[in-house]
């Protein structure tokens, strides 16, 4: 345990970046990478515009299947719109729900959690109950409450997935504070005289910042799928605006005579969720201490 | 005027029954304890675990707030201090814990460890404060270039140092030492105590130290006080009280201390069975169910400190002889 030279100490890290190198998990990264830059650069990388109907060129097949042509590289859907401009334009989507909705889940769920696992007691005994019921609604339920209520649409969109996923950082924090908050360190800083907010920002933060990145990269899968069921459902993004979950609603009824209409957006979805799911796998085993393998 | 007067202080913590129900009981973790340390002194606590020590010092450190009693710094009432007064004692009185590894933030440079309780006081920023980091430093013994460096990258021994310069930063008066080399390699233990010996002499410094190692204390310390089951059971000068220990929780303390000596034999069975639960303490001498020389009169009434030489005290029914 006790280093007692701090060669020790040196040593280690580099060590530790060769092992940390050697088993990134090169696939999902690639997948995720590929999304990002889909989102990042869509209007330059799409070969349509992904609103533009062209009737005469409905339902054509990728290229790669009699019928289809290198115009349309995926092929079309039932209005004759481009599925590859669809899919980068749905991975924009995707990536603007996930960018809002963790960053401002996470935000809220790890205040809430420092907030009761700190001040404990009464505060911490409101919090957790507020944050049980929460976890016992049904968040298609909720959906389709705030849908009703507010306008349907990409912000209603996370705000859902704010309300449904913040209990989630919340009790994991919490659950970290309590323990964090034991530590001699957070004694000293009182005895030192700082005050509540700089032992938040400055002793737990850090010390909590592993694990908001695990969990929100874990949580960018879920996200993009209840994206999709939303917008499948009718609840989430609506037409024009361009969803992979939409997309699975739009091509539902030509499943039987075209069949890339409705799995490729399909493949986009699995493929975005089980590369996250990998990568936040493998960011959970080697920045969680309690399972890094040294 | 004694720096640190404790008056009669008492802590219990209630223990919660289940969900909804009132309180039942109360730990007595510490109960009726008076003592004062003097400018300069250095006062040891010694005691088992569990005796009420870490809970002392908590109340010291204004981490816990007495349930009675009062301690008085400097003349003054912690109790009756408003915010900015706390402020002030904040920067009289500071801590090393018996942890190194516990009491540095791992996430924070060593820099920014030293510069916390500077800065909550705003005292100094930029290169002042800069240079006195690297002043702290140099007082506890390692390189300026520390500064840049993480807990981590330092033995325990080192990072003592670290908290030890942490808590120099405000130029206390006071400092509660709780176990301060108990978690250090034996190699090391003297280092740190010379160390923390050396500092006491250049900045006038008063240590209350909380030890189990009775013979640290013997050479550390010019008072101390034996802590049983959140009571005083006996207090005075070190010297005197090493000399005759007049309590027989504090003979059987240091009966057990072991000597370097092969042909010295323990007398077996001093004391017999564990400490008692705070939770329901022992009638009359909390101490009783242990005690070699029990007599009836300690299973109803509670021993109260009394004189037994110059200024040594002790809380116990037996006759005390004058000598």
């Amino acid at each position: 345990m006790d280093t007692e030279s701090t060669v020790d100490g040196l040593a280690g890290p580099a060590v530790r970046y060769r092992h940390w190198v050697a088993n990134l998990p090169w696939w999902p990264l690639a997948i995720l990478l590929t999304v990002l830059l889909a989102a990042l650069f869509g209007p330059w990388l799409m070969p349509h515009d992904p609103q533009q109907m062209n009737l005469a060129a409905a339902l054509r097949p990728p290229a790669w299947q009699a019928g289809g042509t290198l115009e349309y590289v995926l092929g079309t859907d039932n209005l004759g719109r481009d599925i590859l401009s669809r899919i980068i334009a749905g991975a924009r989507t995707s990536a603007l729900v996930c960018a809002y909705a963790i960053v401002f889940s996470g935000a809220l769920g790890a205040l809430i959690g420092m907030t009761a696992g700190y001040f404990g007691r009464a505060v911490d005994a409101i919090i957790m109950r507020i944050v049980d019921i929460q976890m016992s609604i049904p968040s298609l339920a909720l959906a389709l409450v705030l849908a009703t209520v507010l306008d349907q649409g990409l912000g209603t969109v996370i705000i859902v997935i704010i309300v449904t996923y913040w209990t989630w950082y919340a009790r994991i924090i919490r659950g970290e504070i309590l323990s964090l908050k034991e530590r001699d360190f957070v004694a000293l800083a009182k005895v030192a005289g700082c005050g509540t907010l700089t032992i938040f920002a400055r002793h737990f933060l850090p010390n909590i910042l592993n694990t908001l990145l695990v969990l929100a990269t874990l949580q960018v899968g879920q996200v993009i799928l209840f994206e999709a069921s939303l917008s499948f459902l009718g609840l989430g993004i609506q037409a024009p605006d361009v969803s992979w979950g939409l997309m699975l609603a739009d091509a539902r009824g030509y499943i039987a005579n075209a069949w890339w209409a409705i799995t490729l957006p399909g493949v986009a979805i699995m493929l975005t969720c089980l590369a996250s799911n990998l990568f936040g796998d493998w960011m959970r085993d080697t920045f969680d201490p309690m399972r890094r393998q040294v | 005027m004694s720096l640190v007067a404790v008056e009669h202080l008492t802590k219990h913590f209630a223990v919660r029954g289940p969900l909804l129900s009132r309180s039942r009981a109360a730990v007595r973790a510490v109960d009726d304890v008076s003592f004062e340390i003097e400018r300069g002194a250095t006062f040891a606590l010694v005691g088992e675990s569990g005796c009420g020590k870490t809970t002392l010092t908590r109340l010291m450190l204004g981490l816990e707030t007495p349930t009675s009693g009062s301690i008085r710094f400097d003349g003054r009432d912690l109790a009756t201090m408003n915010r900015r007064d706390w402020k002030g004692y904040r920067r009289q009185a500071q801590a090393v814990f018996q942890d190194p590894h516990s009491s540095l933030n791992p996430r924070l440079r060593i820099a920014t460890i030293l510069g916390e309780p500077i800065r909550a006081h705003g005292l100094l920023s930029g290169a002042a404060l800069e240079r006195r980091i690297a002043e702290l430093l140099d007082i506890v013994g390692l390189p300026a270039g520390a500064a840049r460096l993480y807990p981590h990258e330092f033995s325990g021994g080192q990072r003592q140092r670290i908290a030890i310069a942490r808590a120099l930063a405000l130029q206390p008066a006071f400092m509660v030492l709780d176990e301060p080399v108990s978690a250090l390699d034996v190699s090391i233990r003297a280092q740190i105590l010379n160390l923390l010996a050396d500092i006491q002499e250049r900045f006038g410094l008063t240590y209350l130290v909380i030890a189990h190692d009775l013979a640290l204390v013997e050479h550390f310390s010019d008072h101390v006080a034996v802590m049983y089951l959140g009571n005083l059971v006996e207090t005075g000068p070190t010297a005197e009280v090493f000399a005759r220990p007049r309590h027989p929780y504090t003979q059987a303390l240091l009966a057990a201390v072991p000597r370097p000596d092969p042909a010295h034999r323990v007398a077996a069975r001093l004391i017999q069975g564990e400490i008692a639960s705070a939770l329901a303490p022992p009638s009359g001498c909390k101490f009783h169910p242990r005690c070699p020389q029990v007599m009836p009169v300690c299973q109803t009434q509670t021993p109260l400190l009394r004189a037994t030489g110059a200024q040594q005290r002790v809380a116990c029914h037996l006759p005390q002889s004058e000598t």
